[in-house]
């Protein structure tokens, strides 16, 4: 073990960066350990402690930064303190690189580019509004990446933007696809001729993935945010984005992605959907398939029903065909999880699903309350069954790690995955488990290597525990990450992995119905 | 669709003068109580994106954005990006190139007028569950709520929590000589012990005017022990122990003594000072003031 250092003189970096190189610096190859704090006496005795003191460091003053690398040889420690270093340059060269023009408003943007059509904001949410406001007035669509924007504010900017029949995409809109271009949390897909319009992020990327996937592809992907169906904000984004799709010639087949919108809204769309002649295929995940059919969609149950039916009709296969394939696939399904349950033992019973997507653990909560029964949640379907603490599991558990209480201070699980790794390892060991269940996402903007965060992980916990670990990876092959590689590495780390989450949610069911669930 | 169709890109284009660089026209909004104008004239010693920290005739203060707010010695002015401000290259801070015509005074001083002791607790409780749920994963809400130690992951950052909570608890328990070992322990430009130290002279404030104890020397003497070289951390230690503080824990003080409902957003503002710098203060008052309620002042 040997341990190497630096000091910086009188170079200051906020508290923030610190913390986040040095965890990522502990992460290279090799490196056991890392710190980066200033030379106080006491900062010096925890480094000692922690077997990182050198010689040189003894005399530093408070005001001098310390970097200290521990490391199992002398050479990883030698080049795991030079990549130290360089990721603390990064980080300086990111927040004062000034070569390139940047603008620090909306109007010197439109000094730059003044064809611009639409604004991106992502601002703190108390000023969101405004800046959406101020775009909308030069008649730009917008996409609003803030989350909590005040709702006074958000349904002024709603208003303006439908009397002017503009998007306003968001706010929370964390996900859109324009003209080809992935914007925000997007996936690499096929341009095509299905449109989708959808109040859920993660819903918009899996559908857009397997329909990608299936050969076909997208014209627009328009996100709306979730708070866009209820009764308050009365869809007004929702509704521009279907009469964009319905107006655009390039869409031949739209799709709607959403939880169970409010009754005024879904009405709103059914009179929308009065002058249209295109194909539509609804997944309002857990409404009544009546009322979807009420207003003129299909209704599907699922986000992948939504994608292999829009794929279906744009390939012109029959409505019976469709169905042959899907019996088919789901008695493979149920082949699977008859072969999977003899694996597990008596007193494995549970299923503890830790998940990045909002739309997939809800998706994965409405597919398993009919098979199974209740499931305990952070985001339950049924207020009554909300987890008393949401870091300890109870029963079956679903808890989406993407909700504020887990977000508070760190990055979103799509991209720093240690919370997650953690967790999955205390699931493991809980001999009452017989299913971990896990969702990948990848794509633009979500963590760049997912294979190596969490292929470890599976294999220390099939070591550790006798649970299976199921994992849906939603994204394709021309995401940065390539979807093949990152399915292969959870294969070959023992995860069974499946490419849809519903796919993956009811094999879970079935595995548990044998081992005598509902 | 022809409403989204995105004309082809125009950015890097190099004949727009950098926004503001030769023209700054900042507009003081606030001024700090103990800054003395009359020596405008001082040297950069750090600048972030809200804040940029200068030594004027051997005083601190610091230019700050709206974000971080009022305080004793801070200038607010009405700039979103400090990064404009003239004179950082030459690491020169000329506050005359800030206007002050329509700058208010921000009183930093605490008055206490009003605490029911039993309303007061109750309050605590309320900040003390916010301040679990909410503070950064670094912070030292785990002495609050010992799961929150597991986000501290390397050996490095356990060693780190646990000497901080060793040495806070043996400080409040009565061993001011703890004072050394926990002033300095910590990450960043204002290491966690510190304001652990800052979050517990307010404390001693706080309860020697509920109490009319008199708390000046004790006060002084914990300065004392935790000043450093330094300066910035040294500052609020400073204005700690003198009763000072900065608008968003004012705010968050005034809450807590006169208006619950109030209590999450002003809380939820304080937390978001530094890193972990408003969580480490929270939780310093709030166990202080808890073990002073029990048994008095330890010292």
């Amino acid at each position: 073990m040997v341990a190497k250092g630096a000091i910086r003189k009188g170079e200051y970096f906020d508290s923030v960066t610190l913390m986040l190189v040095a965890r990522d610096a502990s992460k290279i190859e090799g490196v056991l350990d890392a710190a980066i704090v200033m030379g106080t006496a006491q900062n010096k005795s925890i480094l000692e402690m922690s077997e990182m003191l050198l010689d040189e460091f003894k005399n530093t003053s408070d005001n001098d930064l310390i970097i200290a690398v521990k490391a199992k040889d002398e050479a990883t420690a030698v080049s795991g303190l030079k990549k130290t270093e360089e990721l603390l340059e990064k980080s300086r060269q990111k927040t004062t690189d000034s070569s390139e023009y940047m603008p620090k408003s909306i109007e010197s943007a439109f000094k730059v580019l003044p064809g611009a059509n639409m604004v991106i904001i992502s601002v703190a949410g108390k000023y969101a509004a405004e800046e959406a406001m101020k775009a909308l007035q030069h008649d730009l669509h917008v996409m609003i990446f803030s989350d909590n924007v005040p709702k006074d504010k958000t349904l002024e900017v709603k208003k303006l933007g439908r009397e002017k029949g503009l998007l306003v995409m968001g706010p929370d809109c964390g996900t859109a696809i324009i003209n080809g271009a992935p914007l925000g949390f997007a996936n690499v897909v096929n341009r095509g001729d299905i449109g989708i319009v959808s109040a859920a992020g993660t819903g918009l990327q899996e559908v857009s993935s397997i329909i990608s996937n299936e050969g076909e592809g997208i014209s627009q992907g328009i996100g709306t945010g979730g708070i866009d169906m209820k009764k308050e904000f009365g869809g007004l984004s929702f509704l521009t984005g279907l009469e964009a799709l319905i107006a655009d010639p390039q869409t031949k087949i739209i799709t709607l992605i959403s939880k169970p919108p409010h009754p005024e809204v879904l009405e709103r769309i059914g009179e929308v959907l009065k002058t249209n002649k295109k194909p539509v295929v609804a997944a309002f995940l857990g409404a009544d398939p009546a009322l979807v059919k009420s207003i003129g969609a299909i209704p599907a149950s699922s986000l992948e029903e939504a994608a292999l039916l829009s794929v279906s009709l744009s390939k012109g296969i029959s409505m019976e065909q469709f169905n042959k394939e899907i019996e088919e696939s789901e008695n493979k399904l149920k082949e699977l999880a008859k072969d999977l349950a003899k694996q597990l033992q008596p007193e494995q019973k549970y299923v503890r699903g830790l998940f990045q997507g909002g739309t997939l653990a809800y998706e994965t909560q409405v597919i398993l309350k009919d098979m199974i029964g209740d499931i305990n949640s952070n985001v339950p379907l049924d207020p009554k069954l909300r987890l008393a603490d949401s870091w300890r599991s109870v029963g079956h558990t679903v808890v989406d790690l993407g909700e504020d209480e887990f977000t508070v201070g760190r990055p979103h699980p799509q991209i720093d995955f240690s919370l997650r790794n953690k967790r999955i390892l205390e699931e493991a060991r809980d001999k009452s488990v017989a299913i971990i269940y896990l969702d990948v996402v990848i794509g633009h903007g979500t963590n760049l290597n997912p294979g190596e965060e969490l292929a470890p992980v599976i294999a220390e916990a099939k070591k550790v525990g006798n649970s299976l670990i199921i994992v849906s990876v939603t994204g394709t092959d021309r995401d940065p990450q390539n979807k093949s590689k990152i399915v292969k590495m959870y294969k070959d780390a023992g995860a069974v992995v499946l490419e849809r989450n519903a796919s993956a949610s009811r094999l879970t069911g079935y595995i548990l119905q044998k081992l005598g669930g509902k | 669709m022809s409403q989204l169709d995105t004309p082809s890109s125009r950015l890097g284009v190099s004949s727009f003068p950098e926004e503001g660089k030769n023209s700054v026209n900042i507009a003081a909004v606030s001024i700090g109580d103990d800054i003395d104008l009359h020596e405008r004239r001082g040297v950069i010693h750090t600048a972030f994106r809200h804040v940029i920290n200068c030594k004027v005739n051997g005083s601190l203060v610091s230019i700050v954005t709206p974000a971080i707010g009022s305080g004793p010695n801070n200038i607010v002015v009405d700039s979103v990006d400090l990064t404009l401000f003239t004179g950082l290259e030459q690491n020169i801070c000329d506050l005359n190139s800030i206007d002050f015509s329509n700058a208010r005074v921000f009183d930093s001083r605490l008055v206490i007028d009003k605490y029911g002791t039993s309303e007061f607790l109750s309050n605590l409780n309320l900040l003390e569950r916010i301040v679990i749920n909410e503070a950064s994963p670094l912070s030292c809400a785990f002495m609050l709520d010992e799961r929150r130690g597991s986000f501290f992951i390397t050996p490095f950052e356990t060693n780190v929590r646990d000497c901080l909570r060793n040495s806070y608890s043996k400080f409040i328990d009565g061993s001011i000589e703890e004072v050394g070992l926990l002033k300095g322990a910590g990450f960043g430009l204002t290491p966690q012990g510190d304001d652990l130290i800052s979050g517990t002279l307010v404390a001693i404030y706080v309860y020697g005017l509920m109490k009319q104890l008199p708390t000046e020397g004790l006060r002084h003497e914990i300065y004392n022990r935790a000043r450093t070289s330094n300066e910035i951390s040294s500052s609020f230690l400073l204005y700690a122990s003198l009763g000072r503080v900065y608008e968003k824990f004012k705010d968050l003080l005034d809450a807590l003594a006169h208006d619950r409902a109030r209590i999450h957003d002003a809380a939820s503002r304080f937390l978001g000072i530094g890193e972990t710098s408003g969580a480490d203060v929270s939780t310093a008052f709030i166990l202080s003031m808890k073990k002073f309620y029990k048994g008095g002042l330890p010292w």
